[in-house]
């Protein structure tokens, strides 16, 4: 029994405690896994509340068969197409999302661990100032190299040598997780 | 060999690469030895890609919104559709503000009813059937007093009240109070104004609460609206009916040469949209149209077609107008 499957028997037990554990620890990786089907970010978050309501209400009629991450996922996405077949627009949408799961990513990839948040947080903030900045607003601010470099009057040279150093700092600071993650990936593709 | 990971770093951010870079990255994704490099580079930039991304999303306000709604939700509503007899009372009101709690007190009970998601039917200790906009909240307590039914209002409702004339039943919102003397009305809040509409019966239109006791307060015959203006601290009567106040419910809509500010108004609350328009947009044209049970696309598109603008669907609930 994983902590997860713990929680959720204290829940059913009608502990709110566990229930907002469960909530913020899936609140955010379920949203970002709805913008697969919807891209309005508000109704995403809306079908996630509405969804975390339910499960409250129902939670002793509930009988969880596989992991418990594995089932919220999969209520999500039945939430997500039921929204899109109910808006009614977007019929070649739902067709599109049901029939092209080639593009669809796993709900892993959504999902973080508390720890490493804070270690990327951590290691992002240990960066020189510089280089902290510019890889922040490559990534956080989503601006492009070129953007970077006019914003803050340097050379995109400047910013490809800073972008390249943090991912190399990164790299070396996450290593105890990346190697975790690596020897995950080989262990999935041999089983390929 | 500080050139790499400037590659690397380059092209997981999307940036363009040339041809010996893209010959770079290619060597590296398929060549054994560095392959496992290449995965931990594209894995750590995923990773803080995906903590930026789990960043911006604001958990806390969530639970705080979603803890509220499940000790709302504890409180047993049933009969979903009941149908009080014709003696009802029809009202809806809609106020923009936080919720003033200063009537409401004492050792009972208070018990809310919010509709965050869609349009929900409730009813209350008295029998009285409330439909709850989305977005929409209503307080009162378990056993209401014995004097009166008091019920506060943020958002968007329509209620069937059960009659009984020993106890009035007054719906309070922001500004103002409607006390029901038996009757079915329509009430609108807007940011400064409370609009009530009556269509049958009588309806007393007060400023603020009615612990307030003021003496700006009106009574209302059918076919009359009063407008209270919060600025002005002034009730106004009017002859007029604004005749889609109830299409949040029925869904049927009607513009006569109404003009165009006004049909977005209308959709919006109606629909729950949000409507950019564009400044270049002329919205004193005007538009004739009746729409019975139709989606807000199509009526969007109807809107946007008549008047020759484009019309841009910007989100599930979001659109955008401007000039073609």
């Amino acid at each position: 029994m994983n902590n997860d499957q713990q929680l959720f028997s204290k829940i059913q037990d009608g502990d709110k405690k566990s229930f907002e554990l469960l909530f913020k620890t899936y609140y955010a990786p379920l949203c970002l896994f709805v913008r697969q089907y919807i891209s309005d970010l508000d109704e995403g978050e809306e079908i996630v509340q509405g969804f975390f309501l339910k499960l409250w209400e129902d939670r002793n009629k509930i009988i969880i068969a596989t992991t418990v991450r594995s089932y919220l996922y999969g209520a999500i996405k039945n939430r997500c197409l039921n929204y899109i077949k109910h808006q009614k627009i977007k019929q070649q949408h739902v067709s599109e999302v049901l029939n092209t799961n080639a593009s669809e990513k796993h709900a892993s990839n959504f999902f973080m661990e508390v720890d490493l948040m804070k270690k990327i947080e951590a290691s992002i903030d240990s960066l020189p100032p510089r280089r902290k900045e510019i890889f922040v607003l490559s990534r956080e601010q989503g601006l492009k190299y070129r953007e970077i470099a006019e914003k803050l009057g340097i050379s995109i040279k400047t910013v490809e040598a800073q972008m390249g150093q943090a991912l190399k700092d990164l790299r070396e600071k996450l290593k105890d997780y990346k190697q975790l993650l690596v020897s995950f990936i080989i262990l999935f593709n041999k089983g390929k | 060999m500080g050139e790499k990971w400037n590659i690397l770093a380059k092209y997981f951010s999307k940036e363009s690469v040339n041809d010996s870079e893209k010959e770079y990255i290619d060597g590296v994704s398929a060549t054994e030895d560095s392959k496992l490099e290449y995965k931990a580079a594209a894995k750590t930039m995923e990773k803080v890609d995906l903590y930026y991304d789990l960043k911006k999303i604001d958990t806390k306000a969530a639970w705080n919104k979603v803890s509220r709604q499940m000790e709302t939700k504890t409180m047993k509503f049933r009969n979903k559709l009941i149908r009080v007899a014709a003696v009802g009372i029809i009202l809806i009101a809609t106020a923009f503000a936080v919720w003033r709690f200063s009537l409401i007190s004492g050792k009972s009970t208070v018990y809310s009813a919010d509709s965050n998601f869609e349009t929900t039917q409730y009813e209350l200790p008295d029998g009285s059937v409330v439909s709850l906009n989305k977005g929409a909240k209503l307080r009162f307590k378990k056993h209401f007093d014995d004097q009166i039914r008091l019920v506060k209002l943020t958002g968007e409702a329509f209620f069937t009240v059960a009659r009984n004339v020993e106890r009035p039943f007054v719906v309070e919102t922001r500004n103002a109070s409607v006390k029901v003397l038996g009757t079915s009305f329509n009430v609108y809040q807007g940011e400064n104004t409370t609009e009530v509409f009556v269509k049958t019966g009588k309806v007393q239109l007060i400023q603020g609460t009615l612990a307030d006791n003021s003496k700006n307060r009106i009574d209302l015959i059918p076919g009359q609206t009063g407008i209270f203006n919060n600025k002005q601290n002034k009730i106004v009567k009017r002859q007029a009916e604004n005749e889609n106040s109830l299409a949040w419910i029925t869904r049927d809509i009607t513009f006569n040469f109404t003009d165009l500010a006004t049909v977005i108004e209308t959709v919006k609350r109606v629909y729950n949209l949000k409507v950019d328009v564009e400044q270049s947009v002329d919205l004193k044209q005007q538009i004739t149209a009746t729409f019975n049970q139709q989606n807000a696309d199509y009526i969007m598109e109807v809107v946007a077609i008549t008047l020759d603008l484009d019309l841009t669907k910007t989100g599930a609930t979001s659109y955008r107008i401007e000039t073609n």
